[in-house]
């Protein structure tokens, strides 16, 4: 009998002042030598049971043994055995790469020699030897996990915990990071990776599903995919295009566990056996995934209609609602955005996709009238953004990354904020703040700062403060990032609900699935829009959609060489 | 050791690559002296006053010669009084004097008719300082006027001053060595005020503590690398008020590097505690402000006369670490090294540097909670 | 489409104002932070910041040792300007106290101090004095000069005639020398210009690091609109400080308001508009908080320390002087001064408040443009 990396018994956190446990009764072991993925959603406790692991935290209750030593009183002992990366991956911005590196070298006790081998085998191992002189705030979000990931390898730790590492980092990196967490496991060492994400997590050994401090799933990834195999279908032969239908199935309290738009169809779970055989005409049984599984287990997609779009009457207006036009923005000799053209037609989802520093934002900066262009025009409901910033931004919902909310101020303080810089007042203000506090359902957390709500609720408060004005356009930058699974479905159907009402949608996002829910998607990579049309024509080039994109990339990257 | 070594690198590294370290640490100091050496000026001179002569004798030219002679007043005169008033209420005069239109009689012994001193004294300091002055001119030229006459003074006990270590006087003398420590607190201040904060925001913090190093390495690190900044700093004030502005220098350079070190070591503890305490900059800065600058500059001593100050607030100035270092840097730059005053105030110093640190220590966390 | 008509702007810029209390208000810290310094700067160093010399120790030296020489001692130990008179019998003990700074001077009576008064010749007694407090022992020196004149008439035989030529001393506007009065008026004025000053500078950049700036620049309002939305509640808030300390002022230290109270006001604001402009414009070149906090370092201090305030205008070298021209707290303590004590006429308050006018609209200017310019 091996024994376990992590044993866990009766384990209660709760911090002070907190009415519920942040951890409530867990008990479990780990076995060593693989990778663990630790998924639940938002708030669900992941960070907690990390830092309980490490000695950053001391359990309420329980007992916890990391590699057979207590992290309360053995710290010291524990220091030399795992290595950890917080989740903005606890670099120093203002240091080089290899002075990160040395440092951490330093801190583990290292010798010359080690220091010297381990360096030139983590340098080579994670691709950043050409950049040792880069100052680290200077890196790439991936690059920064690499360099954040290198770190935590060093003094050779057999167990390393990496909290959220995906979180900010585009698809191409996230596939090169798991590839070199999996060799290490094949080295023998034992991963704890945890991730709201449930695509990372579905290749993982071993799954620990946390959610509201529980432990509710402890075993392979397949083990538990395989409880809805034969539940999963693709719609088809269906007259309603996938949004409309998507919302005919919520609203009819249609017997499904859950339901995305998948392309040009609805992804469902169904797993009551009458339904299965009533609609089997319209039901193309797919494989499952691991996150339709997690999400069944969670107790299913929000299954409630959205009211946002009740009160949404837009007037009419032409069909192209947003242009641009040849857009260019140069810093100096750099190039961010390359001649950028597209149109958005009144009632879309577009979507703007492409690795960090591609000039996504770029785009969608000049698009909403924060960076002038250097060429080329932004026009909204024909408006140039640049002639009359003020007479276009009337029309915009913008919704910015990472939910910037007013932190400090309460969640009625934030509604109120937003609707009178949109220019709502008086009974008009009143009613539209209640119907946003009924639609997000905010009204428990009215008088809590906006900085301390859970992220779920950060993201549902910056979408009612974006649309409190019913702007006919919304701007969406990463507006699901970080968020757990459900929760993103849920925003989803708002989104939805407004486009059907007309409202026209331009988002940017690096979740691949994401891209599904668009109407288009622009690919914009080393400031070009290589790629603009539907989500399911780019998946024909590749097995899933993260495949497709990378492949595009690739093949864009062998044509620049040629 | 090795541990803080590594440390002290890292923070070395942060220090050169952000230009506002530097720009704190060597210009503001800079800048703030050369303010203090050129326009801090106690030595009053060249004041505005007027000057009323409302009749017109041979006998009085003396006197308004002597008035309009002098090197602290600049004297404007004025056809008449009204108009003395107006530029007084102006602000265009600090004072004016009055010598009326009968003075001479008076000088014959007949009906005395004062001469007057009318002084604006929304600034007292300054209107005390004019009315003594004026007072001290009439005085001497009364004196000469007598002597003139045949009418001394049968006897005199005069005050003969000697003044030790600075015997001109020099305001700048004891301004310039004060400001080093007001700066010093300024600057101790800001730049460690932020440092421990911007750990815990940027999740380094976290990172750090699941390595070998515990609290102790990182705050003892952090003391090191900012106290040999500020050194640097402090050196180069000094630098600037030997060599540039010329203030003498008495004492020994060793025993000051050691004072100096205490002090700044203080400034660095006060400016730690801001960072473990106030989570936001502006809170940070206003903090810095209240509880550093602003008492090292009034409660210091540096400009205002500690004896002088009602008796609870001089129990207040023991808390203001530079009350401690202003005696001893203003004795080492005139008077030289006076032992028993350097090592009474060290102590203090001392005491204040172990109260700062094991309550920095207590207040920071080992670990997240 | 939604029209934004001037009751829409109007309520979106009453939206701006209010965040920005809140902002302020949500901290408790903050609002400790924002009520503890003009208490702090009333308590405390309205007591402290005086140049007024009492209370000092004096060594004396008593080498004569007579009833005559021991009744000066008498006197000066008395006055209120010396604290303690600590009584010497050795040169050594003399130098030992002076270097420590036990005392700040030192009164030697040289022998055959009463024999020589009473031969009615000229005699004179040393005094020595710590030049490490210049300006102390300066003022110091003045008052035993007049003690000890003061000492010779009385022993003075009385066939003496008074001295011939009368001095009549005329303490306009503060006829006591109030030193309170001075302080009080002249804190009141930093005081505002801290709090307008970093409130004003901290505003933009801090919204710059929590990303929400974004979000106000793309809701419907102007530039210039979001700048007013920044400046008003850091008025608002400094002419509370204000009137704190206004109020502490007339009836706590009894300062008397000779002016108008509504011209005193409308120059305060007139004041409070000028550092506006200026902490907006160090707020708008700045990215971070830290860097904010700096640039109102670099303000505050030349400002501070060249108004006036600490030393007289007068002193300064010539150039100094000429920079003084665009110092606004300098026009501020004419003003303040002028409408406490001296009710100056209108001529002289407008001569006085368009400079302030004319910092605050270049600096608003300037900061818009740049606003602006950001952009590209």
């Amino acid at each position: 009998m091996i024994k376990p990396v992590v044993r866990i018994e009766h384990l209660f956190k709760r911090f002070p002042g907190q009415e519920a446990d942040a951890l409530h009764d867990l008990s479990f072991d780990l076995t060593g030598g693989q990778i663990i993925g630790l998924v639940g959603p938002d708030g669900a406790g992941k960070t907690t049971l990390i830092r309980l692991l490490l000695g950053l935290l001391l359990p309420t209750a329980g007992s916890v043994s990391v590699l057979g030593i207590d992290p309360e009183n053995q710290m010291d002992k524990l220091h030399y055995l795992i290595g950890y990366m917080p989740q903005k991956f606890g670099l120093y911005e203002d240091l080089t790469v290899q002075e990160n590196l040395n440092l951490y070298a330093d801190l583990k006790e290292l010798t010359p020699s080690d220091k010297r081998d381990q360096f030139k085998m983590l340098l080579k191992f994670t691709g950043l030897e050409p950049f040792t002189e880069r100052l680290a705030g200077r890196l790439s979000g991936g690059m920064k996990q690499k360099l954040g990931l290198a770190c935590a390898l060093l003094g050779d730790p057999r167990f390393l915990l990496l909290d959220e590492p995906g979180v900010g980092v585009d698809p191409i990196s996230r596939r090169e990071l798991m590839f070199m967490v999996r060799q290490l496991s094949r080295d023998g060492k034992t991963i704890l990776w945890s991730t709201s994400y449930l695509d990372e997590a579905a290749d993982f050994d071993d799954v620990m599903l946390l959610g509201g401090g529980r432990l509710l799933y402890h075993g392979s990834p397949g083990e538990l995919t395989k409880r809805i195999k034969g539940n999963v279908f693709l719609t088809q032969h269906t007259k309603l295009a996938p949004r409309p239908l998507l919302r005919h199935i919520l609203k009819s309290r249609f017997p499904v566990d859950d339901a995305v738009i998948w392309g040009n169809a609805v992804r469902l779970v169904i797993r009551d056996k009458d339904t299965q055989t009533k609609f089997t005409r319209y039901l193309k049984p797919v494989k499952p995934r691991f996150e339709d599984a997690v999400i069944t287990l969670l107790g299913g997609c929000p299954q409630s209609d959205s009211r946002v779009a009740r009160n949404i009457h837009l007037p009419p207006m032409e069909d192209v609602v947003i242009r641009a036009e040849n857009l260019t923005k140069r810093y100096g000799s750099f190039t961010a955005a390359d001649h950028i053209s597209f149109d958005i037609k009144r009632g879309e989802i577009f979507g703007l996709l492409g690795p960090n520093g591609a000039g996504k934002s770029t785009s969608f900066k000049m698009m909403c009238g924060l960076a002038r262009p250097t060429e080329g025009r932004a026009l909204v409901m024909g408006i140039d953004m640049r002639e009359h910033p003020t007479l276009a931004r009337q029309n915009l919902g913008y919704m910015a990354q990472k939910f910037s909310l007013f932190s400090p101020l309460s969640v009625l303080q934030n509604l109120t904020f937003f609707s009178g810089i949109y220019g709502l007042s008086g009974q008009r203000q009143k009613a539209k703040i209640e119907q946003m506090i009924r639609v997000f359902a905010l009204r428990p957390y009215l008088h809590q700062k906006a900085g301390d709500l859970p992220l779920g609720f950060k993201q549902r408060l910056a979408l009612a403060c974006a649309i409190m004005h019913s702007p006919p356009i919304l701007f969406l930058d990463e507006p699901t990032s970080g968020v757990d699974p459900v929760t993103r479905r849920e925003f989803w159907n708002h989104i939805n609900s407004m486009v059907e009402k007309g409202v026209t949608v331009m988002v940017t996002t690096h979740f691949m699935d994401e891209a599904e829910y668009c109407d288009r998607i622009a690919l914009i990579y080393q400031g070009k829009a290589i790629y603009i049309g539907s989500p399911d024509q780019l998946k024909k080039r590749g097995e899933t959609m993260e495949d497709a994109f990378v492949r595009v990339i690739r093949e864009n990257e062998k044509q620049g060489q040629d | 050791m090795k541990i803080i070594r590594a440390l002290v690198k890292k923070e070395f590294f942060q220090i050169i690559r952000d230009p506002s370290s530097i720009l704190i640490a060597f210009i503001l100091p800079f800048v703030l002296l050369t303010i203090f050496a050129v326009a801090i000026n106690l030595d009053n001179n060249q004041i505005k006053a007027g000057l009323v002569v409302e009749g017109d004798f041979q006998q009085i030219n003396s006197l308004t010669a002597q008035f309009e002679g002098t090197d602290y007043l600049n004297i404007t005169r004025y056809p008449d009084r009204p108009s003395a008033v107006q530029a007084l209420v102006r602000g265009d005069i600090k004072a004016f004097v009055v010598i009326p239109v009968d003075f001479t009689k008076q000088l014959n012994g007949v009906s005395p008719s004062p001469i007057q001193v009318v002084t604006d004294a929304s600034d007292p300091n300054m209107a005390l300082f004019i009315s003594s002055y004026a007072q001290g001119v009439v005085t001497t030229w009364t004196q000469a006027q007598l002597y003139q006459y045949g009418q001394t003074a049968p006897f005199q006990i005069q005050v003969l001053p000697t003044v030790w270590f600075n015997p001109e006087l020099k305001s700048k003398y004891f301004i310039l060595p004060g400001s080093i420590a007001v700066i010093m607190t300024l600057i101790g201040m800001i730049l460690t005020a932020l440092v421990i904060a911007r750990e815990w925001e940027r999740g380094t913090m976290e990172a750090l503590l699941t390595t070998r190093a515990g609290k102790l390495d990182i705050l003892v690190s952090k003391y090191i690398s900012y106290y040999a900044l500020a050194i640097l700093s402090s050196a180069f004030c000094s630098f600037l008020c030997i060599a540039v502005y010329d203030v003498p220098f008495r004492g020994s350079y060793l025993i000051y590097f050691g004072v100096s070190s205490l002090f700044i070591l203080t400034a660095l503890g006060q400016g730690f505690i801001v960072s473990t305490l106030a989570k936001n900059q502006f809170l940070a800065a206003i903090t810095s402000a209240s509880f550093g600058f602003l008492p090292a500059v009034m409660l210091s001593g540096f400009l205002f006369e500690i004896a002088s100050m009602p008796k609870w607030v001089q129990l207040i100035t023991y808390v203001v670490p530079a009350r401690y270092f202003i005696p001893q840097i203003n004795s080492l730059f005139l008077a030289g090294n006076i032992v028993p005053l350097l090592i009474t105030q060290s102590l203090y110093l001392i005491g204040f540097n172990v109260v700062l640190f094991t309550f920095i220590y207590r207040v920071t966390p080992e670990r997240l909670e | 489409m939604m029209r934004f008509g001037f009751l829409s702007r109007f309520g979106a810029l009453k939206a701006l104002i209010v965040k920005e209390f809140q902002i302020i208000w949500s901290d408790p810290k903050n609002r400790i932070m924002i009520i503890l310094p003009p208490i702090l700067q009333l308590g405390l160093f309205a007591f402290a910041a005086t140049f007024e010399v009492d209370h000092i120790p004096l060594a004396v030296y008593d080498k004569d040792r007579t009833e005559i020489s021991r009744a000066l001692i008498d006197k000066i130990a008395h006055t209120p300007a010396v604290e303690r008179v600590y009584p010497v019998d050795n040169p050594a003990d003399l130098t030992r106290l002076i270097d420590t700074q036990t005392v700040y001077g030192a009164l030697t009576i040289p022998q055959g101090f009463a024999s020589r008064i009473y031969q009615e010749t000229p005699v004179s007694v040393q005094l020595i004095l710590d030049g490490r407090k210049s300006n102390t022992v300066q003022i110091m020196q003045g008052y035993l000069t007049q003690i000890i004149s003061a000492f010779q008439y009385e022993i003075q035989s009385v066939s003496f005639p008074p001295p011939v030529v009368r001095i009549v001393l005329r303490h306009w506007f503060n006829p006591n020398l109030d030193y309170q009065w001075f302080i009080v008026i002249s804190l009141t004025g930093v005081l505002a210009m801290v709090m307008m000053l970093s409130i004003t500078a901290l505003a933009v950049a801090q919204e710059k690091e929590l990303g929400t700036f974004d979000q106000i620049i793309v809701s419907p309002l102007s530039s210039f609109e979001i700048l007013i939305g920044k400046s008003v509640p850091a008025l608002l808030i400094a002419l509370m400080d204000v009137t704190i300390m206004i109020i502490a002022g007339v009836f706590m230290f009894g300062i008397p308001i000779a002016g108008s109270v509504s011209v005193l006001y409308a120059c305060i604001v007139s004041f409070l508009l000028s550092i506006a402009g200026i902490g907006l414009f160090i707020s708008t070149l700045c990215q971070t908080q830290q860097q904010a906090i700096l640039g109102v370092f670099a303000f505050l201090a030349p400002t501070f320390l060249l108004s006036g305030y600490v030393t007289p205008i007068e002193n300064m070298p010539l150039f100094v002087q000429r920079l003084d021209v665009i110092n606004p707290l300098t026009y501020f303590f004419v003003l303040m001064k002028g409408i406490f004590l001296k009710d100056i006429s209108a001529a002289t308050i407008w001569a006085n408040v368009w400079p302030l006018l004319i910092i605050s609209v270049c600096t608003m200017a300037f900061t818009t443009w740049f606003f602006n310019k950001r952009l590209d």
